[in-house]
């Protein structure tokens, strides 16, 4: 072929631009540490990078959330603790409480001592946690769960709300259970039922003994009317039950419905009234035996003494079932770190592969280019160099 | 005879300069744009004939001649029009695969942080700076949508402009080549009919530029002028005749330009995009059309699923002050450009029905009929489609005049328009509207012992006596003999009012008992320390009661199963006011093994679905663990449910569960879960009617394609440089100049002359021998 000395200036010059173009792409992969600068590098890995990324940053997420979980559960866990050093102490001071030596005066001192563990308990049910929210209180973190005290009674003001936290794709963790799970659900053994006095009750009367036969299991109240008359009301149904029996001797008033037989002793108020149940609260439990060895009365302190020893073991049962969820919720968070983390390393692994460039390779193509570019412009000056002009003269 | 021996050596003289003149003018033009190598063509001049035969006469010069080869040229012409088509789709492309290179400026870190935004406030719903944050998140979010897209506005206003400057710079090279048809008609046509070399090369150049621009084909006519088509055979130069062409704004959208030829009567004709192929115009039109409008699209499909699926779960939520949540993000629009070519006829409502039908196309409605009949075409293959297939619904105006024409563009301009709706953290709407409790403790709940009749749920007014109330049970015992309703267990100092249903009020006073109407209602008061009346509680009554039916109204007593209600999730909320407004009840009856239902809003249906998995909606329903239990309504003869929870556990007979207001569950962020379940649920682009598309993955797919587009151009552009480069050289070796050659020429004229004078030196000299003779 006939050669120009045009196609030999152009030949070279595009060559040159050439391998300048490769050699700045392989300098840009070795300056970044990047092997695609840019998607079309690299169409597929660039999308299957981006997909990863977001994979990486959601595991993340995750990750943050299970920090937080484990924190939530293991602040969960110590009050639970604390609230089952109360119970023990309460259940032991009951016990003492049926010791037939003991005198008024010391019940009375016993029950002083109760009046500050029913109010340490109250405090631990309605604990805030680090940012102010009550952790008892279910999806109400803003309101005081436990409202009220010893003399009006306490009244739950949270929701059974679970507060969860997301700590993998498909799995939200909940992270407290609510304090009417806790404090407000604990049920008589199986048989048996709680018999409480009102904490609101004006009048003197208390619970001193009740007896169970044919006891269907419903929730009873009996509220007091003028007279004082008797007037039963099944819950469970919403029914009026006309009470079997009524006998007043002495102090003592002794009424039977629905299989129980329940005997106050003391003086009711109109307007009072008692309940029997076999779902009660722990803060109505500890109460009514605060009350009951207040009253002086030896059976009314015998039955509340009784009552409390059992209320204080179905509390603790309680507390033990929400405390063994929160424990086996933990083992579940650290599982699921470990699995974050090494899926973490795995995703890095994945978008490194993807788009960072292999610097053996990398800088062995420079050299490589390096090279290449300085032949094409040393072979380019020796080749334009040559004219027949120059020998003209 | 000396004579003779002059005149030739005289031939050979000129024929020698003439050499020496085209070598030097190749010299000189060797780096000419265009140059083709000149060359001179000798011939003997006719011979003298004598008895002795034919004597030679010297030589002549016939012509001056271009080194040109046409088929070459022609190979040179179509490569070169194809990489300058590729090489502008390239330069193009670029900026937007380069806007989309760096990662962190992608849309891919401002969706992963705003999710982390939404991750946060699920995990702390009642912090404010965690909601803060979210809504910072967002708004970083919608600015990267809008710098994205308008950066994809810059690349178009850049195109448009290119375009114009591409048929702006075709006008020119057409009329300029027709001037040169002119000149060479008449240089050529002037005496000899020699071929006007110089301006041929000019008129070759100025036709590879325009090819440059846009593809053309050229005829060389008889009379040495060159017609020049583009596209599939338009016009563009005809003898000395140039076709005009200008840009105007498109009729279908007045935001592109189209390319017009404007006919001598000044009307102007829009060619087709698809006609105008090759050179830097097609590129740029392909560019705009294949890659730009997409991507365009795409990043708004991003966009609209995101503020629309997001919107979707935002108001089923509640936000902190117990109201139900509003848009987070602006809610998008669909683009409808009437034609700048219609009539009358009022635009089509154009909505979002479906999000995992839309796709990044755009479409035309056309009106077929005058009430509101249309066709609807995808623009980019002008497939007929319906709108319920695209996702969209269509409600067109009751008039309409045929032909009318709209485009719609349903993602094109969602990314640049998105916004952010809340800026009060406290509206970020994290807690569903609707708690589940088993059994009513904490709540004041009533009970109607008879399925008969009802009582609604309590409102409570005054929270002063809520502990009163809720630690008494009030009854209301029915005597059929009175028509009385007896009251017991009303806490002390309360007293009672009465409406019945016409509306008349009774008290507040001190009552033992109440007439009962159905429709009634009742309300307890006490007295502040001022004495006034404080409306404490209130509540409705209906139905026919008998003798012993009784109503309770109590501070709600702990099931005593161990049955346990999920959480309820709100997926629609045609009823929810009324949810929220009642405290709706699920009863169990152990006898029956059912479930009954009290205060469920008027026109609500109840569905459930057994572990078993068969969905029923006729009663009774009957309690099994783990059933999962919906509210919702009919529409037609499908149920559309509203807030569904699960039932798991045992219950004892009289168990209630209880869905109502989520008041004051500033600690619920079970609506932030979803909000956050968003980033990783496919939504979008439907395939076989289930959704296959992330967020993520849409905008990924994006980033694929610009990416794939951008190579493959890239690679067919360096392909056809390669062509170019071998059409190039090919046909530079037959018409370029080598300045080797030209020295040796230059020495071989140079001897030529030289040889040619001594032929007359010696003529002169034989001359000479002659005039000494006579000496």
């Amino acid at each position: 072929m006939r050669v120009t000395t045009g196609m030999v200036f152009d030949a070279g010059v595009s060559q040159i631009g050439k391998q300048t173009g490769k050699l700045l792409d392989v300098q840009q992969q070795v300056a970044s540490g990047r092997r695609i600068q840019r998607p079309s590098d690299d169409p597929v890995a660039s999308a299957r990078a981006l997909e990863v990324t977001q994979s990486k940053s959601v595991n993340s997420l995750y990750t943050a959330n299970q920090g937080y979980a484990k924190d939530a559960l293991r602040f969960v866990d110590s009050k639970l603790s604390d609230a089952t050093d109360v119970l023990t102490y309460v259940r032991t001071r009951a016990v003492e409480s049926g010791n037939g030596a003991y005198s008024k005066q010391d019940q009375a001192s016993i029950a002083a001592d109760l009046s500050q563990q029913f109010e340490a308990l109250q405090s631990i049910a309605n604990t805030r946690d680090a940012t102010g929210d009550y952790v008892f209180g279910g999806y109400r973190s803003n309101i005081q769960p436990f409202a009220g005290g010893l003399t009006g009674g306490v009244s739950y003001q949270g929701d059974q709300g679970a507060r969860t936290l997301q700590i993998s794709a498909s799995r939200n963790l909940p992270i407290t259970s609510s304090g009417d799970e806790i404090f407000n659900t604990v049920r008589a053994p199986s048989g048996s039922a709680f018999a409480l006095s009102t904490a609101a009750n004006t009048g003197t009367a208390l619970v001193s003994d009740m007896t169970l036969s044919g006891y269907n299991g419903h929730a009873y109240t009996v509220s007091v009317g003028t007279g004082p008359t008797y007037s039963v009301v099944d819950n469970t149904t919403g029914a009026a039950v006309t009470p079997g029996s009524v006998t007043t001797v002495g102090g003592e008033t002794k009424l039977t419905f629905g299989g129980v037989s329940l005997t106050l002793t003391g003086a009711p108020a109109v307007g009072d009234s008692f309940s029997v149940s076999t779902v009660a609260s722990t803060f109505d439990l500890l109460g009514n035996f605060v009350a009951a060895l207040k009253s002086g009365n030896a059976a009314v302190t015998r039955f509340g003494g009784g009552q409390a020893i059992a209320g204080m073991d179905a509390t603790q049962d309680s507390l033990s079932r929400v405390q063994s969820g929160v424990g086996s919720r933990m083992v579940e968070v650290e599982a699921q770190q470990n699995l974050g983390s090494s899926l973490d390393v795995q995703y890095s692994e994945t978008l490194s592969r993807l788009q960072d460039v292999d610097y053996a390779e990398a800088v062995s193509r420079l050299t490589q280019q390096h090279t290449y570019l300085q032949a094409a412009q040393q072979s380019f000056m020796k080749v334009s160099n040559l004219c027949l002009f120059n020998y003209l003269n | 005879m000396s004579a003779s021996l002059y005149n030739i050596g005289l031939t050979g003289l000129n024929a020698a300069q003439a050499g020496l003149l085209t070598t030097s003018h190749n010299i000189s033009n060797a780096g000419t744009a265009g140059y083709s190598r000149q060359s001179t063509v000798q011939s003997t001049n006719p011979a003298m004939f004598t008895g002795a035969g034919f004597f030679g006469e010297g030589t002549r010069v016939d012509t001056v001649k271009r080194a040109y080869d046409g088929f070459l040229t022609n190979q040179v012409l179509a490569a070169e029009t194809k990489f300058s088509e590729y090489d502008t789709y390239s330069t193009e492309i670029s900026q937007i695969d380069n806007m989309l290179a760096d990662p962190a400026v992608g849309l891919t870190p401002a969706l992963s942080s705003f999710f982390g935004g939404v991750q946060e406030v699920a995990a702390n719903p009642s912090s404010i700076p965690a909601r803060q944050s979210m809504i910072s998140t967002a708004q970083s979010l919608v600015a990267r949508f809008q710098n994205l897209s308008a950066r994809l506005d810059d690349v178009r206003a850049g195109l448009e402009g290119q375009i114009q400057d591409a048929v702006d710079a075709i006008g020119t090279y057409a009329s300029d080549i027709a001037e040169l048809n002119h000149k060479i008609t008449v240089a050529q046509q002037a005496g000899t009919a020699q071929p006007a070399n110089d301006l041929l090369d000019k008129r070759d150049l100025l036709v590879k530029e325009l090819n440059q621009l846009i593809r053309v084909s050229a005829i060389s006519e008889s009379d040495g002028s060159l017609s020049v088509f583009m596209g599939t055979g338009q016009p563009l130069v005809i003898g000395t005749q140039a076709t005009r062409l200008v840009t105007l704004p498109s009729a279908a959208d007045p935001r592109r330009l189209d390319v017009n030829i404007l006919a001598q009567n000044g009307a102007t004709i829009a060619i087709p995009e698809n006609l105008l192929g090759g050179g830097t115009l097609g590129g740029l039109l392909a560019m705009r059309s294949g890659s730009l409008d997409q991507a365009h699209n795409q990043l708004g499909l991003v966009a609209v699923g995101l503020s629309a699926s997001f919107n979707a779960q935002h108001v089923l939520g509640q936000d902190l002050n117990g109201k139900l949540g509003t848009d987070f993000f602006t809610a998008p629009t669909v683009a409808v450009t009437r034609y700048a070519s219609n009539g009358t006829t009022a635009a089509p409502d154009v909505q979002y029905a479906n999000l995992a039908l839309l796709s990044g196309d755009d479409y035309t409605l056309s009106f077929t009929n005058t009430t509101g009949g249309y066709s609807l075409t995808r623009v980019s293959d002008g497939v007929s489609v319906t709108a319920a297939s695209i996702g969209l619904t269509i409600t067109p105006p009751a008039v309409s005049t045929v032909g009318d024409s709209f485009l719609i563009q349903p993602t094109r301009y969602a990314a640049g328009s998105i916004g952010v709706e809340i800026t009060d953290t406290r509206m970020i709407a994290a807690a569903a509207p609707l708690a589940a409790t088993a059994g009513a403790t904490g709540l004041l709940s009533t009970i109607a012992s008879n399925p008969a009749t009802t009582i609604s749920a309590p409102v409570v007014s005054n929270p002063d006596r809520f502990a009163s109330l809720a630690a008494a049970t009030t009854q209301f015992l029915y005597d059929n003999a009175t028509g009385q309703l007896n009251l017991s267990g009303l806490p002390a100092g309360m007293s009672v009012s009465y409406t019945t249903a016409g509306g008349v009020t009774t008290g507040p006073a001190a009552m033992s008992s109440v007439p009962y109407s159905t429709g009634m209602s009742i309300a307890f008061w006490h007295k502040d320390a001022g004495g006034t009346d404080v409306r404490d509680v209130s509540f409705t009554l209906s139905g026919a009661p008998a003798t012993g039916d009784s109503f309770l109204l109590t501070g709600g007593k702990t099931n005593r199963g161990t049955a346990s209600i999920g959480a309820p999730v709100v997926s629609d909320t045609t009823n929810l006011a009324s949810l929220q407004a009642g405290l709706t009840t699920l009863s169990y009856n152990s006898s029956s093994g059912n479930l009954s239902f009290n205060n469920l809003p008027a026109g609500m249906v109840v569905a459930y679905t057994p572990l078993n998995g068969t969905r029923s909606t006729t009663a009774p329903v009957p309690y099994s663990s783990g059933m999962s239990v919906s509210f919702g309504h009919m529409s037609g003869t499908s149920f559309v449910p509203e807030v569904s929870f699960t039932l798991s556990g045992a219950p004892l007979d009289g168990d209630r569960f209880v869905i109502g207001a989520n008041t004051s569950g500033v600690a619920d962020s079970r609506n932030a879960v979803l909000f956050g379940n968003l980033q990783t649920t496919k939504t979008l682009l439907g395939a076989a009617g289930q959704p296959s598309a992330t967020f993520q993955s849409v905008y990924s797919q994006l980033v694929s394609a610009v990416g794939n587009k951008a190579r493959e151009v890239q690679v067919n552009r360096d392909a056809q440089l390669s062509l170019v480069e071998h059409a190039t050289a090919a046909q530079q070796s037959v018409a370029g100049v080598n300045l080797d050659e030209e020295a040796a020429n230059l020495i071989r004229y140079q001897q030529a002359y030289q040889a040619a004078g001594k032929v007359m030196s010696i003529a002169s000299k034989l001359f000479e021998q002659v005039l000494a003779l006579g000496q």
